[in-house]
């Protein structure tokens, strides 16, 4: 069996692309099974997907423990303590990872070793050839296919399978040519075999569960405003930028922003806090005199 | 025979309302069932799906819509998960009293509070005793199949009980695997029109439903009619079962036996995880450790006998509840152990708490509860329930508990 397991951010495409790269094997002839995982649905959010090729009928469900392949689609995944995208990958796995680095930039990942780690920058593959972020699903769903050894042909329908219902004939035209170019650049990497032995099972301590007062045991929360602790400013794909000259101070911004992230300064001009503005752009659609512009975030 | 497509749970559960030919469809949406009913609204709009498709204001409406739809003759289904099932539970009772058959599926969703999305069976086992037959479905082909067979069964005149179709969250609902439909003609076959002898009110046709009785004899006298209902089913079931392998090649009995004839030790699961329960069984058996696993299928009625009579004489049974009844412990443990209580073979029996909120149950937790059988059958005496946690998992909610605020003994 093959596990690959996909990490993104909500609107990256992540559960998409788990979905392509199933439906292309399932194309070529492979058992399938893929799945999402994702909280309350937010954008920006982390989230993970799963898809298991394999010659006989699947009985895993769920979670992907031990990764052949994991697919990052965003760098900043690696530092988040709600992502933890190496969790569980060892010496045989593989990381395909979404960044404008090269590979033998990245700090070492895990215990993956520095020759099954493959590094390209989808996301500027992706706004080339589709002007949309959100094909990042194609990109990676297929550099993702070549990487398991599926040919384009394969790809490609995994592809025309999961965007044929929801695209205009033009925007599936131009994915069909994003998922050319990315399984080119996917082209020489070695293909990933599946293991020929079952790992034993690692043994677990159960631990019993002892009674706790309810100050500990209800479901409630007593540090309040901890909220800032959470930054969220990694959410972002683009980042709002002001334009003073072209500001009139009428602070539609600051009312409009949900997450309270815009502040006036003291000559009442909206500043950003970029710690915690994740990215979703209502200041930029909003402004009446257009002083905001979105800027894709550089990683 | 048709081709394999890959289907989600919840698509596989649209298939089926589409495929048995739905009168009307009464809907309310609630994660994870919503694409269940977003699915069918689509082929409605789009006159793929002749029913009538009809939003509600609540689950409590929605279910006494579709108890209604039935009480007038239309074939309905609709689908609901969690506590929208819990908040029109009321209405199971009610409608089940009716004796209308119709198919609700639930997609399992563990209950407030806290609150969460992800599977566990305390939602369908709260239905346990609302007179609906249940269902519960380990994979996405299971699914389409066990509402097709589900409408066969509800729909016997020797019946005529509706039935609780359930599927996991996530697990199931969010989850592609390979599918087979079959054509709607040899579900047409299967599954002919449903033609009401006793609920049909129209307007020429006026008469009264579930009315109220007094002095308990009559009262009486319903309620161990719904008892018998549920009797005949055991049988009608596997009747329905040879035919719908004979016609489309799945053979689905009441309990599901997995490398079982040799095995001294059994788990018994329900569901979803009880695939993981199989590959572990697998694992197991290449390591010459001699395991089986008993999948619990139709829970209502609940099959007494072939449990028994797959369990006795084991060595060591463990009996997964992926649920919690606070204050006693797993739901179906006591159901098995009652079944089992006659037999003068019966195994030692585990009880084990597992894949709550969508918990997984990891390798190291199947190899800690093997361990616990092995100690049972060598004479131990009774372990549990046990609850699984692992030292990782504690030491993971130690920091969130930390996180709100909590002081925390060492």
């Amino acid at each position: 069996m093959l596990r690959i397991r996909f990490h993104g951010r909500g609107g990256q495409g992540m559960k998409t692309a788990s979905r392509i790269l199933g439906s292309a094997g399932f194309h070529a002839g492979w058992i399938v099974q893929d799945s999402p995982v994702y909280g309350a649905e937010r954008r920006g959010a982390p989230m993970s997907a799963f898809t298991r090729l394999a010659r006989e009928p699947i009985r895993e469900r769920g979670v992907i423990a031990s990764p052949d392949l994991v697919v990052i689609a965003d760098e900043t995944l690696l530092a988040d303590l709600a992502a933890q995208p190496l969790l569980g990958c060892d010496t045989r796995s593989t990381v395909l990872m979404n960044t404008r680095k090269q590979s033998a930039e990245l700090s070492p990942l895990g215990a993956v070793s520095r020759e099954a780690i493959f590094a390209a920058d989808f996301t500027a593959l992706a706004l080339e050839t589709t002007q949309s972020l959100a094909s990042l699903s194609v990109a990676l769903g297929v550099a993702a296919a070549r990487l398991l050894g599926l040919s384009l042909s394969e790809a490609l329908a995994g592809v025309t399978d999961e965007l044929s219902p929801h695209l205009s004939a033009e925007r599936q035209a131009k994915n069909v040519a994003l998922a050319q170019v990315a399984y080119a650049r996917a082209e020489g990497w070695p293909i990933i075999q599946e293991r020929q032995t079952t790992d034993s099972p690692t043994l677990v301590t159960l631990v019993e569960v002892a009674f706790d007062p309810p100050t500990v045991a209800a479901p409630s929360i007593y540090a309040i405003s901890n909220s800032p602790e959470r930054k969220t400013g990694n959410w972002r794909q683009f980042r709002p930028v002001l334009h003073a000259e072209l500001c009139t101070r009428c602070w539609i911004c600051f009312v409009r922003c949900p997450e309270a992230a815009i502040a006036l300064d003291a000559h009442d001009y909206p500043v950003v806090d970029y710690d915690q503005c994740k990215g979703c752009l209502l200041c930029v659609h909003e402004c009446p005199t257009h002083a905001f512009t979105a800027e894709q975030e550089v990683r | 025979m048709t081709a394999q497509q890959l289907l989600t749970g919840n698509a596989a559960a649209a298939w089926g309302a589409r495929l048995a030919d739905a009168d009307y469809i009464p809907a309310f949406p609630i994660t994870p069932q919503t694409e269940i009913i977003e699915l069918l609204a689509q082929w409605s709009a789009h006159g793929e799906v002749p029913a009538r498709f009809v939003t509600l204001d609540s689950e409590h409406s929605m279910l006494t819509a579709a108890g209604a739809a039935a009480a007038a003759g239309a074939r309905v289904f609709t689908a609901t998960s969690s506590q929208g099932l819990l908040y029109g539970c009321e209405v199971l009772y009610t409608i089940a009293g009716w004796r209308v058959p119709l198919v609700l599926v639930n997609v399992s969703r563990a209950l407030a509070s806290p609150i969460t999305l992800e599977a566990d069976h305390n939602d369908i086992l709260a239905a346990r005793d609302t007179g609906f037959l249940q269902i519960h479905a380990e994979t996405c082909q299971e699914i389409v199949d066990s509402i097709l067979m589900g409408y066969r069964l509800a729909e016997d005149e020797q019946v005529m009980v509706p039935v609780l179709v359930n599927l996991d969250g996530f697990t199931l609902s969010f989850t592609r695997e390979p599918v087979t439909l079959p054509s709607p003609a040899a579900v047409a076959e299967f599954l002919p029109a449903y033609h009401p002898r006793h609920a049909y009110i129209r307007g020429d046709k006026p008469m009264a439903q579930g009315t109220a009785v007094l002095g308990g004899a009559p009262y009486s006298y319903f309620r161990y009619q719904q008892q018998r209902a549920q009797d005949n089913a055991l049988t009608i079931h596997q009747t329905i079962a040879e035919e719908f392998a004979l016609r489309f090649g799945r053979r689905y009995d009441l309990v599901e036996s997995f490398q079982l004839d040799d095995a001294d030790y059994v788990l018994v699961m329900s569901n979803a995880f009880a695939s993981k329960g199989k590959a572990m069984v697998q694992w197991w058996r290449t390591q010459g450790r001699k395991v089986g696993l008993l999948r619990l299928r139709v829970v209502r009625p609940f099959p007494g006998a072939a449990i028994a009579a797959a369990l006795v004489g084991r060595k060591a049974v463990a009996v997964f509840d992926q649920n919690i009844a606070p204050g006693s412990g797993g739901i179906l443990y006591p159901e098995i152990a009652a079944a089992l209580y006659h037999e003068p073979r019966r195994p030692p029996l585990l009880s084990v708490i597992g894949g709550l909120g969508g918990k997984d149950i990891s390798a190291g937790e199947f190899e800690a509860v093997f361990q616990h059988l092995e100690r049972i059958a060598s004479g131990t005496t009774v372990i549990g329930p046990l609850l699984l946690y692992t030292q990782q998992e504690r030491d993971r909610v130690r920091t969130l508990l930390q996180i709100a605020g909590k002081e925390l003994s060492a």
